[in-house]
């Protein structure tokens, strides 16, 4: 029989025994997701206009109400109040009855409850009722009158180098912590999924038909397309939602970033779920395992943090830029700093360049401690014993 | 044939094999004895590559074991080894085609040992809901279900009833009978004795007799005398005989370690004193006997 029979048999084996856990936390996971993108949109749709109370006094030009009403749209309408004298409307002002007073047609009165957007509407139709008049009494025709106060001016958008717009912000961070999800809740499938079949001895039976590193490689695999699976589905089902009810804007270079993402995944998750693999073998019982793959799940926690730390910090550090290149952490950097635009090609080849190599090292690596590992039975081994003993057996 | 040949072991300063030799042909059933920490289990997971010797090699018709051929063994580990959430048919037949077989010959296989143990009803239930007896029925059957060429089993008949011991004997019989090279370890001595006509004693890591069970018991140099008198025997006289000491004693039965200068003359008269003899018989040591005497107990 070919190992890679062997191999597509335990993975199937594997499927089948995570396939549970995995419905649950996928349907948690979906709902929980649908659930909040559903209420983000919700209260983004919601009627977010605001009623601002003006009040006027003796009789202001209907043309400065005009303006007001167009200045605060979409997002504002205003109501008007009249009052016979500037004592009655600046009680009612006080008693924040109006959010703001016109006198007249060159008076303008703010109170407590003036708004920053009325104030600046209320300030510009006052403002343009007085050009008005005066270019009126100038005998200035409306064109002219317009390009005095407006004159043209070209105007053109330079890129901040630490830029990007908020929907690269905001997939840099999806990519953070997705990836810390993925590879923290995937990675501990595997260990304990290792130590399960060593604790209760079944792995000396299937190591008499089944080579250790492909038994190994098997539940990498069938785990990782159970991670990728999850991933992908939260990731379609937000996306669906925001498409569907148009509340999300997809940046052009998004479909590039999900690749990155993906690439990055597969390889951080190759990377660390063999290190979970060889670090379940250690272990006799799951207790154990809690204390062996701790430092692991630390190792993933401190990309994590970094990652958020360039997200809601804004700014591309020498300490990121060199920990983004570091296999241990890469997978969690790397794609965050090329979301917000800041990685050069330089740097995403070098990071990957060491990623595929250490990668390498480390599944040949945790290989080897993985079959010494599970070979032994006894209590908790250390790493260089494991090592040793899988070392002598692959002779 | 499988062939253990000078393997030598050593875990630490622990000696845990010592120039371990023997072998099992097609057909054979070899019982493999030790006492406690002898080096049984340890000589059996080498022949899986769990342990690898530091000196010596385990062969298979004369070549080294591959995973190939390794698929083609049946094992049975000391610790117990099966997934417990796992429903005994689809596990049975998983292990079945992890060890070569096709998806209708694995499920064939499974009914078949199913029906053998007397598991028909219980095929989809998950392994934790079994008993104790019938985990250890299905993990024979997980052993057997690729009709392997090489049974090796560490302590089968370790936890089972009576009856689950001579289904189990039975089984490992008809195995034999159909040519496989069976190979199992127990301390179940009087068992061994009627079950194998081999066996290999290992004590310290290194097999101190190994053979035919006849042929050990013959060679040794010890004879015991067993009488059975009416109404029971009265023992008090055995003291008075030369050349003898008493091993047993039941109610109509005794059993004494002779010498070879003893007078069984003498001792058939002084029986004969002692009550109505209805059986005098000289017998080489049974089988736990040479056990005993050979690792020093």
């Amino acid at each position: 029989m070919k190992e890679r029979t062997t191999v597509l048999l335990a993975m199937g084996r594997e499927l089948g025994a995570w396939k549970k856990p995995f419905l649950i936390s996928s349907t948690i996971l979906l709902t929980v997701v649908a659930i909040g993108m559903t209420a983000l949109v919700m209260s983004s749709g919601d009627d977010q206009t605001v009623t601002y109370q003006l009040g006027l006094v003796g009789d202001p030009p209907s043309a400065i109400q005009r303006d007001i009403t167009e200045l605060l749209l979409p997002d504002g309408r205003v109501m008007v109040r009249r009052y016979p004298s500037v004592q009655e409307a600046e009680a009612a002002l006080a008693d924040r009855e109006v959010d703001a007073l016109v006198v007249g047609d060159d008076e303008v009165v703010w109170g407590p409850s003036t708004a920053n957007g009325l104030a600046n509407a209320v300030w510009l139709a006052v403002s343009n009722q007085q050009v008005r008049t005066i270019s009126d009494s100038l005998g200035l025709t409306p064109d002219e009158a317009n390009r005095l106060i407006h004159p043209a001016i070209e105007s053109r958008v330079v890129e901040s180098p630490d830029g990007g717009t908020v929907a690269d912000e905001v997939l840099s961070a999806i990519s953070v912590v997705l990836m810390f999800m993925a590879i923290l809740a995937y990675g501990q499938w595997i260990g304990y999924a290792v130590v399960e079949e060593k604790a209760n001895r079944v792995v000396e039976l299937l190591l008499g038909a089944i080579k250790p590193h492909y038994l190994m490689t098997a539940k990498v695999l069938s785990i990782g397309l159970l991670g990728l699976i999850q991933v992908t589905a939260i990731g379609t089902l937000a996306l669906t939602i925001g498409l569907v009810s148009d509340q999300l804007e997809i940046p052009p270079a998004s479909t590039s970033i999900v690749l990155w993402v993906i690439v990055w995944f597969l390889l951080g998750y190759a990377f660390y779920g063999s290190l979970y693999a060889a670090g379940g073998s250690l272990a006799s019982n799951t207790q154990e395992a809690g204390a062996v793959m701790g430092p692991m799940s630390i190792l993933v926690g401190i990309g994590y943090v970094l990652g958020l730390i360039t997200i809601s910090g804004g700014v591309d550090t020498l300490v990121l830029r060199v920990t983004s290149l570091i296999p241990f952490w890469a997978p969690m950097l790397m794609p965050a700093r090329i979301a917000r635009g800041w990685a050069e090609n330089w740097e995403i080849a070098v990071s990957l360049g060491a990623m595929i190599v250490t990668g390498v090292s480390m599944i040949r690596l945790a290989g080897r401690i993985y079959v010494g590992g599970v070979a032994r039975a006894t209590s908790k081994l250390g790493w260089r014993e494991a090592f040793r003993t899988g070392a002598d057996l692959r002779k | 044939m499988l062939r253990l040949d000078g393997l030598h072991k050593r875990f630490g300063d622990i000696v845990a094999l010592e120039d371990c030799t023997f072998s099992v042909a097609p057909g054979q059933m070899l019982g493999f004895l030790g006492p406690n920490g002898a080096g049984k289990t340890t000589a059996m997971r080498s022949i899986f590559g769990l342990i690898r010797p530091d000196a010596g090699q385990v062969t298979w018709q004369h070549r080294e074991l591959t995973t190939a051929v390794r698929r083609s063994i049946g094992y049975m580990p000391e610790e117990r080894g099966l997934y417990p959430k796992m429903r005994v048919r689809k596990q049975l037949v998983y292990f079945g085609r992890l060890h070569g077989l096709e998806r209708e010959d694995a499920e064939r296989a499974v009914d078949h040992w199913m029906e053998v143990f007397n598991l028909t009803d219980r095929t989809d239930a998950k392994v934790v809901e079994l008993s104790h007896g019938n985990q250890q029925r299905v993990q024979l059957a997980a052993s057997l279900v690729h009709d392997p060429m090489l049974l090796v089993l560490d302590e089968p008949f370790a936890g089972l009833d009576p009856i689950a011991v001579l289904t189990m004997a039975r089984i490992l019989r008809e195995q034999a009978e159909r040519g496989t090279a069976v190979l199992f370890s127990s301390h179940q001595l009087d068992l061994v004795e009627d079950l194998c006509d081999d066996v290999a004693i290992i004590n310290a890591g290194r097999v101190i007799l190994s053979g035919r069970v006849a042929q050990l018991r013959s060679a040794s140099p010890r004879r015991y005398l067993e009488i059975a008198t009416t109404p029971p025997v009265d023992s008090t006289w055995v003291t008075r005989i030369p050349g003898a000491s008493l091993v047993e004693l039941r109610d109509d039965r005794i059993r004494l370690l002779v010498d070879d200068h003893a007078d069984l003359a003498e001792m058939a008269r002084a029986a004969a004193q002692a009550g109505e003899v209805t059986s005098f018989s000289l017998e080489p040591p049974r089988l736990s006997e040479v056990f005993t005497s050979a690792v020093g107990l």
